[in-house]
């Protein structure tokens, strides 16, 4: 005379609990997949504003002294009428003195120096005019050395910009 | 049964407890990823338009546009922008002097640029030669109510081209011997970029000396 006991048991088994667990770590995975994806999206976003913030701050400060310059005095197209790029742009500013931009590769600056057209020592001004530019160089795009193109670039990103001077000699 | 299905209710009440912060969080740090992307969009567009909006002024008054302007509304792409020229009297060789705002307004976001220009008279053809001066030399956005005194502005051109007689008298009073000596005695202290091409460039430099 046995009676068996139909009381149902208390918890949850074991094979319930890794299944729930299992189910668990692949919703997390999808998840933080997704979340670092968005943070490494996020960061790329922002190196590449940064890069083209600094491009834009050199265009402008270099944009603004060029278009009012008088002449391009460095690179120049060469005799075979190719074009000529250097890292270094040598011009005679509005008001007849030489003025230099070059790129400094180990501090990833463009940096700008006056020499002056009459008597007095090179001036490097303190403050580059470009900073966090991996590699610029200016190309003379003009027989009559009036107009100048640049290319920076850096981390991928790349901007080209040019401009005509507005006075002559 | 009944216990066992307390559990299972337990069991997901607390899966949504845990997900629901965690999925309102990714979402805030979704949409806040947007928001800056649309941030350093609009910070970006409205620049570069005002910028473009300065050369575009400069074109139109070497076009020969002259007079108050208050030219709104111009579009870049699907960007707009306004210009206003506004004239500030004339210079000692009867030039027009302007100033000449170019405004562009993306979202919260505003840029103004202001460059001083001068028209010179009478129109020839082809057009007349324009000659801005970035008086703020700055990107930054600004109170037009902070605008440099004119006079200082009009100081600065008379530096300018003073300066400008100078180098010009030197390089007239020189002979291109003595002018390149000059130069090329100044290579030891130019930076290190410089000094590889340095006589080359005093080379053109000598070429185009001005002469008498």
């Amino acid at each position: 005379m046995f009676q068996t006991s139909e009381r149902p048991k208390a918890g949850v088994t074991l094979v319930e609990l890794l299944i729930g667990t299992a189910i668990l770590a692949v919703i997390l995975g999808i998840v933080s997949r997704w979340f670092f994806m968005q943070r490494e999206y996020q960061q790329r976003l922002s190196r590449v504003s940064e890069i083209q913030e600094d491009f834009r701050r050199a265009s402008w400060n270099m944009i603004q002294e060029l278009q009012m310059a008088r002449v391009i005095i460095w690179p120049r197209i060469n005799a075979d009428k190719s074009l000529h790029s250097d890292t270094k742009l040598v011009f005679k500013d509005f008001n007849g003195q030489i003025i230099s931009y070059y790129h400094e590769s180990a501090t990833r600056q463009i940096r700008r120096c006056v020499i002056p057209n009459g008597p007095g020592g090179v001036v490097i001004n303190p403050r580059p005019i470009g900073e966090g530019i991996a590699s610029a160089s200016f190309t003379a795009s003009s027989f009559d050395n009036r107009l100048i193109s640049f290319h920076l670039s850096s981390g991928g990103v790349h901007a080209l910009d040019a401009v005509y001077l507005l006075n002559g000699d | 049964m009944t216990r066992r299905r307390g559990i299972a209710l337990f069991l997901v009440l607390a899966l949504v407890a845990v997900f629901v912060p965690v999925l309102l969080y990714l979402s805030q740090t979704g949409s806040s990823q947007v928001r800056q992307a649309m941030k350093f969009h609009e910070v970006q567009q409205s620049e570069s338009v005002a910028l473009s909006g300065t050369n575009s002024g400069l074109c139109r008054l070497r076009g020969n546009l002259t007079g108050l302007q208050q030219l709104s509304n111009l579009l870049l792409g699907d960007t707009s922008y306004d210009l206003t020229l506004k004239p500030t009297g004339q210079g000692v060789v009867l030039q027009n002097l302007y100033h000449l705002f170019s405004r562009c307004a993306l979202g919260r976001h505003s840029y103004i640029l202001m460059s001083d220009a001068e028209q010179l008279q009478p129109d020839p053809d082809p057009p007349v030669m324009v000659i801005s001066h970035d008086t703020w030399n700055t990107v930054e956005p600004y109170d037009i109510n902070l605008a440099a005194d004119v006079t200082a502005m009009e100081n600065l051109r008379g530096q300018d081209l003073l300066g400008f007689e100078a180098t010009k008298n030197y390089e007239r009073g020189k002979t291109p011997a003595q002018y390149e000596s000059d130069l090329l005695a100044k290579q030891s202290s130019l930076p290190q970029e410089l000094k590889a091409d340095w006589s080359s460039i005093a080379g053109v430099l000598k070429e185009e000396k001005l002469q008498f």
